[in-house]
């Protein structure tokens, strides 16, 4: 008996795993394969881990797609991924790990404002840098940790490279930078007088005013809670875990 | 708008080498994906689902690479 495979678009409508491919099951006799033959429907596998964790890498990837050297943190899966560890009663906290040169400011403030309004124990990681809008993610969690050698980058929000030709733009740029400003006054400890202070410092940056924040500085800005490591942050998590079954 | 340490002309470059997803079936869902050079071999993109779960399905992952069945079918 002969099959014919027709498809012009080159794209097989049926679910892969679906298809019989009789060369693939010679060569492999997995128990995928037995799974094919019978039809079983592969059920997603719940969570092992009552902990999740979740990266925030790179750029944070906004309304416009970046081009593809960049490594970006995709905030269209971010946002159901926390909807489902807020909703799934087998996750109990969520530790999140961020090494990111910044990104988008909606998606990073959207972020940011879903974690810091779930009702499950969060806490984050700043490794090797949270800068930019990794700032209010980093204290959007109920507790922060910064690695020693970790820095955080905080400057003013511009349109570099275009020219600002009306006043509204200034103020348009003012506002999105308040918002940030109230964000992370509101979640640390740090006040926001003082956050401005650091985001228009001169004579720090070669290139632009603000303030780089190593670990022990961040902390004593009281931006994040405590200089630690992966240790540290899951323990915590833990903590707050109990806290909260009790 | 971004708010990032990274110069834009670092961020933009290669800005034409970003590919043009096509919607597919994958697994039962719709998904967003970019094809690969490789025919029917594709790099999802994006999950389209209402359903939050499956956001932590390892299968549905951005950047995970989709193999579909040669265009050619074998012989019983």
């Amino acid at each position: 008996m002969q099959h014919e495979y027709h498809n012009p678009a080159g794209i097989p409508p049926v679910d892969p795993l679906f298809s019989v491919n009789k060369q693939q099951e010679q060569e492999q006799d997995t128990p995928l394969t037995s799974l094919e033959e019978t039809g079983q429907l592969q059920v997603p596998t719940p969570p092992e881990s009552e902990l999740h964790c979740m990266t925030i890498i790179g750029q944070i990837e906004g309304h416009m797609v970046l081009p593809p050297q960049n490594k970006t943190t995709k905030y269209e899966h971010i946002l159901p991924q926390l909807v489902a560890l807020e909703q799934n009663p087998k996750i109990q906290g969520l530790l999140l790990i961020l090494n990111t040169v910044g990104g988008d400011v909606e998606a990073g403030l959207a972020i940011a404002e879903m974690i810091a309004s779930m009702t499950k124990p969060t806490v984050s990681l700043v490794l090797g840098g949270g800068h930019s809008i990794g700032g209010p993610i980093a204290v959007a969690t109920d507790y922060s940790f910064i690695a020693e050698t970790a820095t955080m980058t905080i400057h003013p929000i511009r349109l570099t490279g275009l020219v600002i030709g009306v006043p509204q733009t200034y103020e348009y740029l003012d506002k999105m930078q308040e918002r940030v400003v109230r964000f992370v006054a509101s979640h640390s400890q740090i006040s926001a007088e003082r956050f401005r202070e650091l985001m228009f410092r001169t004579g720090e940056l070669a290139r632009d005013i603000g303030t780089i924040l190593t670990g022990p500085e961040a902390v004593r800005e009281g931006l994040i809670n405590e200089v630690g490591g992966i240790g540290q942050a899951l323990a915590k998590l833990r903590e707050l875990v109990n806290q909260r079954g009790q | 708008m971004l708010y990032t340490i990274v110069p834009p002309e670092f961020v933009w470059q290669d800005q034409d080498k970003i590919a043009k997803p096509q919607e597919l079936i994958y697994r039962g869902q719709k998904v967003l994906a970019e094809p690969l050079s490789q025919p029917g071999e594709f790099k999802l993109v994006r999950l389209l689902s209402s359903d939050p779960a499956l956001f932590l399905d390892s299968a549905f992952q951005p950047g995970t690479i989709i193999r579909f069945p040669a265009q050619e079918k074998k012989v019983d």
